[in-house]
């Protein structure tokens, strides 16, 4: 088996590296591969970056992305009249 | 050997529900359902089961913290319900404009560049930003990378909820992660080399 392989398992498996422990194996490729791939390398950096923006959001007490709508008069009162009538 | 019963805390008032969580609702189950009727409807449901469970509230958390709780149960939910019939043949080929036919490089290689998570977070202009590109995600992606992300949950425990198999679940992250990323680097990082 090759330690290296290509930049499509690489970014796969640097995505998966994310979610669960690679095994070693695959673990000790993908590190030998982007050792020598900018490319991968760079992509695997800026995945984590990006997760790590939306958690910190999160933790900021913003789990959610900005928007300009609210939620408006005629569905607060149909909510609101909904809840007089309990559940 | 019982303990004493805690006190219960004093809830806010149901009736003042609307006015005081339910903008907070809805902003999370629009970011998560999309459609603005999906979400107001998400929004009443909650607060519905809110009224019913009121006693299960022992205010070990913040009333709005309990109520985003049960919001995130009826969303795993629906996402349960949709994923139900899904396979991995179903899941739309997300990824394949990134690669170069048989050769498995990169069509667009990333390009080099970084960022200060901290201050990104609280970047209101990035935000912007990043609504535009998750806007573009395909649903599936985008709610589950909600949910590893801002809800913070671990792999397997949104495999637990959703029902959505381990090896499903880390193609749908890693074609949200490719896709957030390459949207990202074109109008947020690299703007000045756009074509």
């Amino acid at each position: 088996m090759s330690a290296v392989f290509s930049c499509r398992e690489a970014a796969r498996l640097a995505s998966e590296a994310q979610d669960h422990a690679l095994p070693m194996p695959k673990r000790m490729a993908l590190r030998m591969h982007t050792m020598m791939c900018a490319a991968c390398r760079a992509y695997e950096r800026q995945i984590i970056l990006i997760d790590t923006v939306f958690c910190l959001r999160a933790k900021h007490g913003k789990p959610d992305l900005p928007t300009s709508e609210g939620l408006d008069a005629a569905a607060r009162e149909r909510i609101r009249a909904r809840l007089t009538q309990g559940p | 050997m019982s303990a004493m019963p805690k006190p219960r805390p004093a809830a806010t008032n149901p009736n003042q529900w609307v006015d005081t969580h339910a903008d907070s609702l809805f902003r999370y189950a629009l970011t998560r359902l999309r459609r603005r009727e999906d979400a107001e409807d998400a929004v009443q449901e909650t607060l519905l089961a809110g009224l019913q469970a009121q006693r299960a509230f022992r205010g070990d958390s913040a009333e709005l913290t309990w109520l985003m709780g049960i919001l995130r149960h009826k969303i795993v939910d629906r996402i349960r319900v949709a994923a139900r019939d899904t396979t991995v043949e179903a899941l739309p080929a997300g990824e394949m404009d990134e690669w170069c036919g048989k050769t498995d490089r990169w069509l667009h290689p990333p390009k080099s560049w970084s960022g200060d998570p901290t201050r990104l977070s609280e970047d209101a202009e990035f935000w912007q930003q990043v609504r535009k590109c998750f806007g573009a995600l395909p649903e599936r992606q985008a709610q589950i990378f909600v949910l590893r992300t801002f809800d913070e949950l671990e792999a397997e425990d949104i495999c637990k909820q959703t029902g959505i198999s381990a090896t499903n679940l880390w193609v749908l992250l890693h074609r949200a992660r490719t896709r957030l990323r390459a949207c990202l680097e074109e109008s947020w990082f690299t703007p000045e080399s756009k074509p």
